[in-house]
């Protein structure tokens, strides 16, 4: 098979051409460079913009209603760095992703094989895993206040039925996180379902009739060939989108546990909140608010180098 | 040995009789073509006998054992698909090595981690890689080894999933369209190197496609289905010079063969456009006309028929002409030459004559089955083929 590449004679352009040329080529940039304008002054006044005016504030010692502020350089960062609470809510934050993201993406994935598995019940499953997506989260926390309530809530009944110690999950400082993260699971796994349904519906048929000639037709040797590398794209988008979700955690917490008890649920977010809205200091706020953007940076490109490497069959 | 014999084999989905008791004996070796429009049952037939969908009757034999309760592997066939079906995530290399892997390895020494564990799976995997590139060799694409489906052409990866097939030297092949997704010229090639490693191989071919050129090319026989059922069986010759009945001489041959209702008088002689044909057959018989056997003639020639072109095709190396004669469209096909000759000698008008060639005339009765005529110099008087 001859695999050499064609080649083709390159054509001589007449020097007098040659500036012509040139020209339309630089008028054609200047045109896509008016058309592209538009939207990067958007994107300059609606992203960067602010991102910038962030890191500026950070630097300042302004703090929200008082009139007179100073530079004072890097002197948020320090106090940061230097502060128990913020390394506290930084452990608290990668505590409550590590608890949520493995399982919420795992389990999401499971709930999409079962449903997508079924043929008449599909619709069914689907809209009832998606309902908790539909909730808004407050009003659920309260409805989950009292499942999960250390005196009068069910599940605690339940345990002490069973001969269980009843468990604090609210007020117990090894449990907040992981009571949190169940609220945030509960809504999670639907919407991950869906998108995991997505990816499973988009696997040609064709690919598991081949596995099935080869020989890979148990569920196991289906799924290690097939399903799963197939979902690969789909499955880092689930945890980019996840992750991002479990960084962001805040309205649980400030509905349920006010940070508490004693710090323990305190995360990134809400010592965000904590300094800029209850304490009013917008400096020292927005150097956290820096910090968090560079750790929801930093962890997308990482996972968008990592599995890009490996998702994208090219 | 193995030849495949399918008894009643019938499949429904639902409501649908998908397939209506096929039954079929492709021998030892042998190229079968199914062939069929869209919607027949033939890429159904050929996923029964791979076991990827159990027959709602009947039985399957490959190799004289009934494998109706053995899964695809098991069966001892390999099979090709139209979209090829490569493992998009793998290698050439992997992807042929997979139904190996699976076949001589234990479920463990196949998963991701744990299978690092097992010291059998290196000494194995040796003789799998030998194998892989024994056939790459066969195929020659032992430089696409290490590349991923995406990176290769259109008959590269064709190459790929006939040797995925062959890797494991199965009795049976079974290609489901194999060359649709190819571009015209290279599937003229491709069906060159089927053929040739048809020969080669002498394993037992079951090839679907829609594609009559392939089917008359490439098959020791070929299988015309239509609406779940087998219509006739046998030599691409055959099936074209004495198709079974009218469906089948409609759907081979294009353009597709004239049929026309004869003219039948009392004593239960033929005509055609008022000539007899000295012939005999019963009311409502039909003729079937191959527009190869109809022929420019000069204006006025007895036994000619007069025809207004309705439209004409030239297509370099022949013409061909639709005419409206009397009530009834005629399709011919004029070769380059008779078409010049005819242009210098004045016979193309609005109006051309042609005539007929009766010894390539064929005769279907009013149930539509063919009949053989003594005008074809057939001995028997009323055989129906199959």
């Amino acid at each position: 098979m001859n695999v050499g590449a064609p080649t083709t004679a390159p054509t001589a352009a007449p020097a007098s051409a040659l500036g012509g040329v040139a020209r339309q080529e630089l008028a054609q940039a200047r045109f896509g460079y008016a058309f592209a304008l538009p939207a990067m002054l958007l994107m300059l006044g609606i992203i960067i913009g602010p991102s910038l005016v962030v890191v500026a504030i950070s630097l300042t010692d302004y703090e929200l209603g008082v009139i007179d502020w100073r530079w004072i350089g890097l002197a948020n960062y320090e106090e940061m760095l230097n502060d128990r609470k913020f390394w506290r809510s930084i452990s608290n934050t990668f505590t409550y992703v590590a608890i949520l993201v493995p399982s919420a993406v795992l389990l999401g994935l499971a709930v999409a094989i079962m449903v997508h598995a079924r043929t008449r019940t599909k619709r069914l499953y689907e809209v009832i895993y998606f309902l908790p997506v539909t909730t808004t989260l407050v009003a659920m926390a309260l409805v989950w206040n009292f499942v999960l309530h250390s005196k009068i809530g069910p599940v605690n009944a339940l345990l002490v039925a069973m001969g269980f110690e009843p468990i604090a999950f609210f007020s117990d400082r090894d449990v907040v996180l992981w009571s949190l993260a169940l609220i945030a699971l509960w809504q999670l796994i639907g919407f991950n379902m869906i998108l995991f349904i997505a990816g499973l519906s988009a696997i040609p048929q064709d690919l598991y009739d081949a596995a099935a000639v080869d020989g890979a037709d148990g569920w196991l040797d289906k799924f290690v060939r097939v399903t799963w590398p197939m979902l690969g794209p789909t499955t880092m988008f689930v945890v980019v989108t996840t992750s991002i979700t479990a960084f962001k955690v805040f309205d649980t917490i400030a509905v349920l546990t006010d940070g508490g008890p004693r710090g323990a649920s305190e995360v990134l977010l809400f010592s965000i909140y904590l300094e800029g809205f209850e304490y009013f200091r917008m400096g020292y706020a927005s150097a956290l608010t820096v910090a968090f953007l560079t750790f929801i940076l930093l962890f997308s490109l990482v996972q968008a180098w990592v599995i890009d490497r490996n998702v994208h069959y090219r | 040995m193995a030849e495949v014999r399918l008894r009643d084999v019938r499949k429904t989905f639902g409501e649908v009789d998908v397939l209506k008791s096929v039954s079929l004996d492709v021998r030892n070796g042998e190229f079968l073509t199914l062939i069929g429009a869209s919607g027949c049952g033939k890429s159904t037939l050929l996923r029964v006998i791979a076991g990827l969908e159990a027959q709602t009757g009947g039985s399957v034999e490959i190799g004289g054992r009934a494998v109706d309760h053995l899964r695809p592997k098991d069966r001892g066939i390999a099979m090709v698909f139209q979209s090829y079906a490569l493992y998009p995530h793998m290698t050439v290399a992997q992807n042929m090595a997979t139904p190996l892997e699976i076949d001589r390895l234990w479920l463990a020494e196949r998963l991701p981690l744990l299978r690092r564990l097992s010291p059998r799976r290196k000494a194995l995997k040796g003789g799998i890689d030998a194998d892989v590139r024994r056939t790459a060799e066969q195929l020659k694409i032992e430089p696409l080894l290490d590349r991923r489906p995406s990176q290769l052409s259109g008959g590269q990866r064709q190459r790929v999933a006939l040797g995925r097939a062959m890797v494991r030297q199965p009795n049976v092949f079974l290609m489901d369209e194999p060359l649709s997704n190819l571009d015209a010229s290279l599937r003229v090639h491709m069906r060159r190197e089927l053929a040739a490693l048809h020969a080669e191989l002498g394993a037992t071919f079951v090839y679907v496609t829609h594609d009559q050129v392939e089917a008359m090319t490439m098959s020791d026989r070929v299988a015309l289905m239509e609406a779940g059922e087998v219509l006739q069986v046998g030599p691409p010759d055959e099936l074209y010079q004495r198709p079974a009945n009218t469906r089948v001489a409609a759907f081979l041959g294009s353009p597709r063969i004239n049929l026309l209702d004869a003219d039948v008088d009392a004593t239960g002689r033929l005509s055609l456009f008022g000539l007899p044909l000295g012939m005999t057959g019963e009311q409502g018989s039909i003729l079937g006309l191959r527009p190869e056997a109809i022929a420019l003639a000069a204006p006025g020639t007895p036994g000619s028929v007069a025809g207004r072109v309705a439209s004409s095709e030239d297509l370099g190396h022949e013409t061909v002409l639709d005419l409206q004669a009397a009530d009834w469209r005629l399709t011919l096909r004029a070769p380059a030459q008779t078409m010049a000759a005819a242009r210098a000698e004045g016979w193309l008008g609005d109006e051309v004559s042609v005539v007929f060639d009766r010894t390539k005339l064929l005769v279907f009765d009013a149930s539509s089955r063919r009949v053989e005529t003594e005008a074809r110099g057939a001995a028997a008087a009323l055989a129906v083929a199959e």
